[in-house]
């Protein structure tokens, strides 16, 4: 039996991408394909709990076998059951949700933690673009700052100058010719890209599910 | 003031201080700061996953009995997907997890064939059709030679030399050298474009602690 | 201190010990109690047949015991029968002749199947044992008497067990009575073969099963040839050397007590009617045979060669005289190869029993010797002369041949004193079964157990409380030997029939005079030839194995190439030094200088309120314009659907482009705003962004436009699943149902917002706001086959607009403003100033590091280079 899960997982894969893509052009399909994919969607939010019960094992497995960082690990647990009971707690409420505390959570921890690591890239950015030419000296490094810098200087207009017309249509230019096409081919890439992996989930040749 | 709103303050001041203090160096502040984020973005995440998406849609309908038979089904493949927490038991929801990967690959393909690639190729053709407005037929090749190209460089199919080392064709190698060119100029592009946005959250993150240092102080002196 | 040769490996072991102390092999059997050890390749001890006969099998002694009681009952049949064959008198005989026969029917004694080759063998028993029963030999036609002699009105018992054998056997009978008719047709034939025949019909008869093993067949008349020959018989205390006289298994065991001597030992020629039976179980004493000088010239001819020589007449003869006299099977048998004798005839002439001598202690032949223990000493009756010559086998002192045999042909002694393998076809001479040297044993009371009382007297000495050897044990048939049996006293016959190499004569001989032989000296192989040598000397499996030298030989050549081989590889595997600090401090630095400079700018830009840099106005914004005459052109009231796919990072950038958008659409058209998101953040980010367009900052007031939810707006939440469950939303056609609650807990389809709205096509606009271009991709990909004439709008950081631009040109989306820079046509951010401070600052950054990396990098190529060179 053991030896026939993987067949059966691959089947079950088949089956149901194929019913869906039928879902797109057979009309009667469509109903169904409208369950599957909402069943999909309810299965997802499942999964995402699946994943959050991982995070919290490992770093609990972290705390109990006294590794390197293990304070760190109670202090996010900390946090998780913190948010998940008070989140939790006041979801229950009959009345309606009380969004005060997740509200203020994300104010004052997710969105201000997200937004600061951002900010953090634009030093970092700059400091890699400066040294680019240092650990790497080729056309291709050139051109690449070369367009960069060109992006920067005419995304705005100058203080206290005003816009140049000059650069402005090197932007334009830039942007209308070379980015579009650049952009195009790339995004043709990757849906072909897409198309060759959805058909190799779809007829047994890769198994992003896991399982032996 | 309200001190809910000081509160909040306060706490997403501290964060912010706590996460570019990164900008002297890695340091102890950082990783508390990082961990209770993760910690916090966990734990919201799972709140929201409960109340917005399996509350509401599934056990508040099978509750009222609404759509049982179809629920019913639903609520056993989410039990088989709950099973992945476990070692021993998680084979049970690969097949559930297989399904979902067939869904989704299904998708893929339908929403890449009408979404994107018909569309696209549409759009490199229509600057030929002189009849449309704003048909630019200079436009129209250059842009189709750049995807062309920028195609080709992704193309990494060459011989076998005698020698053992392996090499592309000549017009493989002009087309992918134009490709590359076109791409190298749309990613410093692309590189503008996230440092403006970096750069902008950097502004408003600026903004934030300002706005506090100098509402605190004032409040502080003048309260 | 002596030593005792491991069997196994061959390593000398202290005495004493059991088990070898280097293989942990036994060293002395189990059941040894005697001290001498038994080994392969050693000569066959002779052993007195009386001194095993404690080690007969119980059965043995039983019926030896039965044959006693039995023995008149047998003369009695005997006499009534007809001619029939010589009863077996001894029952080990028998049994040893059936195993023969069972074996292998062809292999009869050498000796004994020269004289008739081309007849077989049981045709062969069964002419000599008729004719001998039926026909008087006379002493001109076969020196063999013809009739068995007569010895007190009985038969000699050696000749009578014979001749009651001869009744149960069916195949194999030989007669007994009367005429020993056999002898007289073994004129007829080679010598060798008619004695073979004949005393391998006589051991077929003595050893066969069916007889009555209670009954010791006694014969009630010795042939002539063995009548009235032993008072002058003697036999050498210590009978013929070595196998001169070996009692295979086709041979009969002479019976006790048989006194009479045939004529033709005798040599008086002298006929006798009764029976040939030259076995007989009854007791005979040694006197009952004929002296000396009436053996048979070919007998008691000193030119006899007995020496060597099988004592049975014909297997050996060398002399001429002896070959004139002697009968032709006779002489043949002289010139048979010493060695393997089976010397059946001559088995109860030797070593027979001292009561035929009259004399106690006289010890039993060879082929009885196996009863016998070594320790005892059975004096034998005196040999004749002729045995005397013969050289006197090993055994106890005392024993003697009778005279009568001692002109019998001795087969040379073998070297090793064993007897070829049973059943091996063999050119030469079956050495006699018992290789016996002690003559019988004088206690004659205990071989009377087994044997009749017809048995001669010479065959009395057996011991039966002798212990048997395990050889012999198994000779038997494999019955258990008895309790006091040791295994280590072999009978020399038993030895002799070891698996060595000295079943042939000169086997050893030749051996040793070959070169290319091999012999065998330890091992579980030991006394064979001929097989592929052991391990050479002094292996030791269990030794520990040589110890060998790991140093490469090399020449000096090989070395000075390895040395500079080393050398190579060590500039190549010198440690580098680690970069010193200075270098990270010095890019630490650089990142600080970074930071302060972008901070400094930024702040400064913020204190400035967005003032100091103007907004663009000449840049071609057709996307832009196209999306604020969008937002322009729709109707109040109408549904818009929020899609709020960012992450909080970017909420700063798109919070400061979309609240601008919505503040104008909300407070001039009062748009209904539906808000969905496919990231958990999405739905909170949304209500972020509601709240802060709801106030809108004019110049003389700040309105609150108070949008609520449920009225103005609805959050329908977080959508997972990502492309699924973009899917899933933009395909369905009953909005309320697919979503039936908001996030705030507000049944949907009686929202205000979605009271016309049954799916996406029912919005008269849709807005995406997203950070990334995969989502936008996502949402673009999905919304296209089913928006029909709904306007896509997208407002997206300024990281998406390259990826997105595609879209927008190929009309998929209708309008997109990307960053900052794509409102500052319309509205001015507060973050304006720092925006653009920040990103020429960061200009000028890029441009004069990468012009200062540029120079450096082409100097350290052109050092490297130049180091190289």
């Amino acid at each position: 039996m053991k030896r026939f899960w993987p067949v059966i997982n691959t089947s079950i894969a088949a089956i149901a991408g194929f019913l869906t893509l039928l879902g797109y052009f057979i009309r009667n399909l469509k109903a169904l394909k409208d369950f599957i994919v909402h069943g999909a969607v309810i299965l997802a939010a499942f999964a995402i709990l699946v994943g959050i019960a991982n995070l919290f094992m490992v770093h609990l497995t972290k705390i109990r076998t006294r590794q390197e960082g293990n304070i760190y690990s109670f202090l996010l647990l900390t946090a998780m059951i913190v948010s998940l009971g008070f989140g939790l707690a006041f979801s229950m409420d009959p009345s309606g949700s009380n969004p005060d505390f997740m509200q203020g959570l994300f104010k004052s921890v997710i969105f201000p933690v997200e937004t600061s690591l951002l900010a953090l890239l634009a030093v970092t950015l700059l400091y890699a673009s400066v040294r680019l030419l240092r650990t790497r000296t080729d056309w291709m490094s050139i051109v690449f700052l070369a367009s960069a810098v060109i992006g920067l200087f005419t995304m705005v207009p100058l203080p206290f100058i005003g816009e140049i017309r000059i650069l402005n249509g090197l932007r334009s230019f830039l942007m209308d010719y070379f980015v579009t096409a650049g952009a195009r081919g790339i995004l043709i890439g990757i849906s072909l890209g897409v198309l060759t992996t959805g058909l190799r989930v779809l007829l047994g040749a890769d198994r992003p599910f896991g399982g032996k | 003031m309200d001190l809910n709103f000081l509160l909040s303050g306060m706490v997403s001041f501290l964060f912010t201080m706590m996460i570019l203090s990164y900008l002297l160096g890695d340091n102890v502040l950082f990783r508390i700061g990082i961990y209770l984020f993760v910690g916090a973005s966990a734990g919201y995440v799972t709140t929201i996953s409960i109340q917005q998406v399996i509350l509401p849609r599934l056990i508040t309908p099978l509750l009222n009995g609404q759509n049982i038979g179809i629920n019913i089904i639903i609520l056993l493949l989410a039990v088989l997907v709950l099973m992945k927490m476990s070692q021993q038991l998680s084979g049970l929801g690969t097949p559930v997890m297989a399904g979902l990967a067939g869904i989704g690959a299904a998708i893929a393909i339908g929403g890449a064939l009408s979404g994107t690639l018909f569309p696209q190729i549409g759009a490199a053709i229509r600057p030929f059709d002189l009849q449309l407005p704003g048909s630019n037929l200079f436009r129209g090749m250059v842009t189709l030679a750049g995807t062309i190209c920028t195609l080709v460089y992704f193309q990494f199919g060459a011989k076998k030399l005698p020698d053992g080392s392996t090499q592309r064709s000549q017009i493989v190698e002009i087309l992918a050298r134009i490709g590359q060119f076109f791409i190298a100029v749309t990613f410093g592009m692309l590189f503008a474009g996230v440092y403006a946005t970096a750069l902008a959250a950097l502004s408003e993150r600026l903004d934030s602690i300002l706005a506090f240092l100098i509402n605190q102080i004032i409040f502080g002196l003048f309260f | 201190m002596a030593e005792i040769r491991c069997p196994m490996c061959s390593k000398p072991n202290p005495e004493g010990q059991d088990t070898c102390q280097f293989c942990q092999a036994r060293l002395t059997p189990l059941e040894s109690s005697s001290p001498a050890g038994y080994q392969p390749g050693d000569e066959p001890t002779p052993k007195s047949t009386s001194e095993l006969e404690p080690i007969l099998p119980e059965w043995l002694r039983q019926a030896r015991q039965e044959g006693k009681d039995s023995a008149e009952e047998f003369e009695e049949l005997q006499a009534e029968e007809k001619p029939s064959k010589p009863k077996q008198t001894d029952r080990l005989a028998r049994l040893k002749l059936e195993g023969t026969r069972k074996d292998n029917q062809e292999d009869i004694p050498d000796w004994l199947s020269d004289l008739r080759p081309e007849i077989s063998r049981d045709e062969q028993i069964e002419e000599t044992f008729e004719d001998a029963a039926s026909a008087n030999i006379s002493e001109d036609e076969s020196q063999f008497p013809t009739e068995t002699p007569v010895i007190d009105g009985k038969l000699p018992g050696w000749l009578s067990s014979l001749a009651d054998q001869g009744e149960e056997d069916q195949g194999n009978t030989i007669k007994t009575e009367g005429s020993l008719d056999w002898l007289n047709q073994a004129e007829d034939t080679p010598p060798q073969d008619s004695d073979q025949d004949f005393l391998s019909a006589y051991s077929e008869e003595a050893f066969t099963e069916e007889t009555d093993s209670d009954e010791i067949p006694v014969a009630t008349e010795l042939p002539d040839w063995l009548g009235g020959q032993k008072e002058e018989l003697e036999l050498e205390e210590t009978g013929p050397e070595g196998s001169t006289f070996q009692f295979t298994e086709d041979q009969p065991v002479a019976s006790e007590g048989e006194s009479s001597v045939p004529d033709w030992i005798q040599g008086s020629g002298e006929t006798q009617d009764t029976p040939a039976a030259p076995f007989s179980t009854g007791a005979q004493n040694l006197e009952d045979f004929g002296s000396i000088d009436e053996l048979p010239d070919w007998i008691s001819s000193p030119e006899t060669n007995l020496e060597g020589e099988s004592p049975v007449p014909g297997v050996e003869g060398d002399s001429p005289a002896v070959s004139a006299e002697l009968p032709d099977w006779l002489a043949a048998m002289k010139e048979e190869p010493a060695g393997e004798m089976p010397s059946t005839s001559a088995a109860p002439f030797q070593e027979m029993d001292t009561d035929a001598a009259g004399s106690p202690g006289e010890e039993l032949p060879d082929w009885l010797s196996f009863t016998q223990d070594e320790n005892e000493n059975t004096p034998a009756p005196p040999a004749t002369k002729t045995l005397q010559e013969m050289e006197p086998p090993p055994g106890p002192p005392g024993e003697e041949i009778p005279d009568w045999m001692s002109d019998l042909p001795v087969e040379p002694e073998p070297e090793s004193g064993t007897t070829p393998l049973p059943g091996s076809e063999q050119s030469e001479p079956v050495p006699p079964a018992f290789a016996e040297a002690e003559p019988p044993s004088s206690e004659g009371g205990s071989l009377d157990d087994i044997f009749s009382v017809d048995v001669p007297d010479w065959l009395t000495g057996i011991d039966t409380d002798k212990q048997a050897s395990p050889e012999n044990k198994q000779e038997a048939g494999g019955q258990p030997a008895a309790e006091d049996l040791s295994p280590v006293n072999l009978p020399s016959w038993v030895q002799a029939m070891r698996p060595v190499e000295s079943a042939i004569p000169d086997a050893k001989a030749e051996q040793a005079a070959t070169a290319d032989q091999f012999l065998e000296k330890e091992g579980p192989l030991a006394g064979l030839s001929g097989v592929l040598p052991a391990a050479p000397t002094g292996f030791s499996p269990s030794g520990k194995p040589k110890v060998h030298s790991i140093k490469i030989q090399a020449d000096e050549g090989q070395r000075s190439h390895a040395a500079l081989l080393d050398k190579i590889l060590e500039t190549e595997t010198r440690p580098e030094p680690i970069s010193s600090d200075s270098i990270r401090y010095t890019q630490r630095v650089l990142r600080w200088v970074i930071a302060g400079v972008m901070i400094f700018v930024l702040t400064i830009g913020l204190f400035s309120n967005g003032k100091s840099t103007p907004l663009p106005a000449i840049i071609d914004r057709s996307k832009e314009d196209t999306f604020f005459e969008i937002i322009d052109s729709l109707p109040n009231q109408g549904s818009v659907l929020l899609v709020t796919d960012y992450e909080a990072a970017y909420a700063g950038e798109l919070e400061a482009i979309a609240e601008q958008v919505l503040e104008a659409a909300m407070f001039l058209k009062n748009i209904r705003i539906t808000l969905i998101s496919t990231y958990p953040t999405g739905p909170a980010l949304g209500e972020k962004l509601i709240e802060k367009a709801e106030i809108i900052d004019l110049r003389d007031e700040t309105v609150d436009l108070d949008y609520t939810s449920g009225n103005q707006y609805v959050n329908l939440g977080y959508i997972p699943g990502g492309l699924s469950g973009i899917h899933s939303f933009t395909s369905t056609t009953n909005m309320t149902e697919a979503f039936p609650v908001t996030s705030d807990g507000l049944t949907a389809r009686e929202t205000i917002p979605l009271q016309a709205v049954h799916g996406i096509s029912d919005f008269t606009a849709i807005i995406v706001l997203t950070s990334s271009s995969d989502s936008a991709q996502l949402w673009i990909e999905q919304i296209t086959p089913v928006r029909s004439t709904t306007p896509l709008l997208i407002i997206g950081s300024a990281q998406s607009e390259p990826v997105l631009l595609p879209y927008v040109n190929s009309g998929q989306v209708s309008g997109m403003i990307n960053g900052l820079q794509g409102s500052s046509q319309r509205y001015r951010s507060k973050f304006w100033d720092a925006y653009c401070f920040g990103l020429l600052t960061a200009t000028l950054l890029i441009v004069i590091g990468s012009i200062w990396n540029l120079i450096q990098a082409v100097q350290d190529r052109r050092k490297y280079i130049g180091v190289e060179e």
